[in-house]
């Protein structure tokens, strides 16, 4: 297991490289000018004329790669075109605040998709009603949900959960960034409760398409599991219903289950862009969305890398776990 | 999972839980002492909503609208525009009294005595060099023009300050009252942090009513009252702006009085919105933005002014301007805004001929396609895009608009071949004096000359005019401007506001050449 998880780590330089040369290429040949959202609307001619020697624009696009790639291995994406401060300072504000919605928006994502499951299955009318109601909410999108959970649980429901924002009381200056694990280190109920509080609504919103996905996959896997020779032999010897779907039935459908949760992860990455910003969660996807408005290229770049290695460090433990819940996976 | 690992776990939860709720007592939320409560300072503090985040609020250096709260805040110059009024009116700020040599080269100014900075730094003109200085290196790609002029600054006195300039210039008291102008920085915080951009990012050293607090920067900047200050300081002792990207979020979030208040721009649906609601006073305020339409003389359709002059004529603005920003927009007479230059002089002469579009249709553009770009952040762009090309469909001369992020937009703008027919853009001057509109918008080397046409003579009638001090030029300026057909401004606008019912003091608290800056000193939480 260590090997592949090497081989993995390894695979990332790889990967992240060409993610890079990939953005890097497509914001030169994008029609993109970002020197008047650092220098201002106003400026004269010669202004973003200075701006645009100083930021290296007028370098030959391999001279511009190689300085990027140069200063990102050392972690200094260089300063962002809108806000003028370091991006890698924005970045290490802002990717425990992904981070921390994407693990919540998991979390819910397998807690639906258990619950469901079960439901999923149901034979008879009351049953295809629930599949209509599942197809549509998976079929909604994620922005169009967290719209709808606005209007429902902050403005009719009397501001019953936050609209907006990652705390009510702003992060601990000796904070690891994660707003619930600061308010359990810091010892605060009040605190920790009031992140969960503005965690449930981004996390839903973002998981609830995922989750129902994964419903079905789970209910097809249990389905097909239970109608086999093994678990008809396992009732001939007595066993109870609920103990063949949990400890056999709901196993073999997990492999399948795990898979599509690496996929939907990355998906759920894109999802985030829309939900972040509906919900101004101040995380990679909504520091992504503005800084593609202004073609705040050091930015776009820097967060592109950081959401590749994300993604290939979730799939790489998402094998490892399949090759734990299935012992006919073997990692290679 | 078996039945002992779920026990386990859920011990572990209910005594992680336990041992909060035990602890709870003595519980420590960000920015309090232990045991202490926030209950105490709520009505005192000003939560307002910014729709966007903010680059760094650098005194020196800051040139975009949202920063411009946080600096007017902290930061004083030694004059100021006053609140609360139609025209730009130059006020004192730290300098009580002012005088201008006959040959406009000398400006000699009386400072205020009995000011510190909020650092404990006493306010003299020791001040006043190092902050030019400042603003001339960290201000260079920006406002830094604004003291470029300057040859030489003498102070024959702790509070008295004299510019000898390198010209005569007569946009130079309104270059230092702009909010973008020159700021005083404590001798003191610029001896010790002076080159370092990212402590003037976060931390102020000025001599405004409040100071820098707690940035959690995207998320929200927290401003506390300046105990030092030499004014009244008014009725919040802390202000707090809040980020929050959705407009749909504020207007909840005012709804709901979770904030206390939002500066908007001219956007009449959120303004028609608030203005609905019972609970929170919607104001409109003056300002110098105005949005301009650019023809594009270096293409052949429109190489003609007096196509250009006979399309500006054939376009129903008033029914534009009334659709898209109803009573926060009116229908520009001139080039400049209304306020900017005296009525008589800014007569663009361009009037309704319902008749001239059909006959474009049929003469100069038929079968011609017209193109017309906006920048998407433009408030009312798109509507005003859409509507021209409508107009022109109807005729039947093909138009279509096209909206693009401001990175498209300016790559697009400056290149011959990729530039549009007709594009919009939101200006607003860096001052009120009418040089700073006229330059940036029509001069040979303009800033926001956006299809570069040169219009003969302009240069030279500018360059007398802020040399001379006769604004009687500034109809000169008109005529040529508006004879060239170049360019159309659209409307002079209002921005909007809205503040929780509550809270005094809004109806005055705007500056009047962006309309969205503010006096906070102004606000009081009522009762």
């Amino acid at each position: 297991m260590l090997s592949f998880v090497g081989k993995r780590l390894g695979s990332l330089v790889v990967v992240l490289f060409f993610l890079t040369l990939l953005v890097f290429t497509l914001g030169k040949v994008a029609d993109s000018d970002p020197v008047r959202t650092y220098v201002g609307v106003n400026a004269s001619v010669e202004a973003v004329e200075a701006a645009r020697e100083e930021l290296g624009l007028d370098d030959p696009i391999p001279v511009q790669f190689a300085s990027f790639v140069g200063g990102a291995v050392q972690g200094d994406f260089g300063v962002s075109l809108a806000s003028k401060r370091p991006i890698s300072d924005e970045l290490s504000t802002r990717l425990p605040a992904t981070l921390e919605l994407a693990g919540w928006a998991l979390t819910l994502t397998v807690l639906i998709g258990v619950s469901l499951a079960s439901l999923y299955s149901r034979p008879g009318r009351i049953g295809a009603v629930l599949r209509f109601v599942f197809f549509s909410a998976a079929s909604a999108p994620s922005f169009l949900i967290a719209m709808l959970s606005v209007l429902v649980f902050y403005k009719w429901l009397g501001g019953m959960l936050p609209a907006a924002g990652r705390s009510s009381y702003g992060p601990y200056d000796d904070g690891t960034g994660f707003y619930v694990i600061d308010g359990i280190l810091h010892a605060s109920p009040t605190y920790t409760w009031d992140a969960i509080q503005h965690l449930l609504l981004p996390a839903l919103a973002a998981s609830v398409g995922a989750g129902v996905a994964l419903a079905r996959v789970l209910a097809d896997g249990i389905s097909s599991s239970l109608s086999s020779p093994w678990a008809r032999t396992a009732r001939a010897l007595g066993e109870r219903e609920g103990t063949i779907v949990r400890r056999h039935a709901l196993r073999n459908a997990s492999s399948p289950a795990l898979s599509l949760l690496a996929v939907q992860a990355g998906f759920m990455v894109s999802s985030l862009v829309v939900v972040e910003q509906v919900f101004s969660w101040n995380g990679l996807g909504s520091y992504l969305s503005s800084a593609i408005g202004v073609g705040d290229f050091p930015a776009i770049a820097a967060v592109c890398l950081i959401l590749g290695a994300v993604y290939v460090v979730l799939n790489t433990l998402v094998d490892v776990a399949l090759a734990a819940v299935d012992p006919r996976v073997r990692l290679s | 999972m078996n039945r002992r690992t779920t026990f386990a776990l859920a011990g572990a939860a209910a005594l992680a839980l336990g041992l909060s709720a035990c602890s709870s007592a003595e519980e420590t939320l960000p920015g309090q002492s232990a045991g202490s409560s926030d209950a105490a300072d709520l009505d005192t503090t000003l939560d307002m909503g910014l729709s966007s985040d903010i680059s760094a609020p650098d005194p020196s250096s800051a040139y975009s609208g949202s920063e411009m709260n946080l600096v007017l805040a902290a930061y004083e110059g030694l004059l100021k525009y006053a609140n609360g009024t139609e025209d730009a009116e130059i006020v004192p700020s730290l300098a009580t009294d002012w005088t201008v040599s006959e040959d406009g080269l000398t400006y000699t100014f009386t400072l205020r005595d009995g000011v510190t900075f909020a650092d404990g730094t006493p306010f003299t003109s020791a001040a006043v060099q190092p902050s030019v200085d400042r603003m001339l290196a960290e201000g260079a790609s920006g406002p830094g023009y604004m003291v470029g002029g300057i040859a030489s600054i003498d102070t024959p006195s702790d509070t008295e300050v004299v510019f000898t300039l390198e010209a005569p210039n007569d946009a130079f008291l309104d270059y230092l009252a702009s909010p973008f102008g020159l700021k005083m920085i404590s001798p003191d915080a610029l001896a010790a942090h002076g080159d370092d951009a990212e402590w003037f990012a976060a931390n102020s050293a000025g001599t405004g009513p409040f100071q820098y607090a707690k940035f959690d920067e995207g998320v929200s900047y927290e401003l506390t009252a300046n105990e030092s200050y030499w004014g009244d300081t008014g009725g919040y002792e802390s202000i707090e702006f809040h980020i929050l990207d959705s407009t749909n979020t504020i207007q909840l979030q005012l709804e709901s009085g979770e904030l206390d208040g939002y500066i908007g721009s001219a956007n009449k649906p959120l303004f028609d919105a608030l203005s609905a609601n019972e609970a929170l006073n919607a104001y409109t305020y003056p300002s110098m933005m105005a949005p301009v339409v650019y023809l594009n003389p270096s293409h052949d359709i429109l190489a003609d002014a007096e196509t250009r002059l006979a399309l500006l004529s054939g376009v129903d603005w008033d029914g534009i301007v009334q659709s898209v920003y109803g009573d926060l927009g009116t229908t520009s007479a001139g080039v400049f805004p209304s306020t900017m230059v005296d009525s008589s002089l800014n007569q663009a002469g361009i009037t309704y001929d319902a008749d001239a579009l059909a006959a474009l249709a049929e003469g100069g553009l038929a079968g011609e396609s017209i193109t017309i770009s906006y920048p998407s952040y433009v408030p009312g762009g798109q509507d005003i895009a859409d509507n021209l090309a409508a107009q022109l469909n109807t005729v039947g001369i093909k138009a279509e608009s096209v909206g693009l992020e401001s990175s498209a937009y300016w790559s697009s703008v400056f290149d011959p071949e990729k530039a549009p027919d007709i594009t919009l853009m939101s200006i607003f001057p860096d001052a009120a004096h009418p040089d700073t509109w006229a330059r940036l918008l029509y001069s040979s080397e303009g800033g926001l000359n956006l299809f570069y046409p040169e219009i003969d003579g302009l240069d030279a009638v500018l360059d007398e005019a802020v040399e001379t001090g006769d604004h009687d030029l500034y109809g000169d300026v008109t005529s040529l401007v508006a004879g060239s057909g170049d360019y159309y401004t659209v409307a002079d606008l209002k921005v909007s506001a809205a503040f929780q019912a509550s809270i005094t003091g809004a109806e005055s608290a705007s500056y009047p050449l962006l309309g969205i800056t503010f006096d906070f000193t102004q606000l009081s939480p009522g009762q």
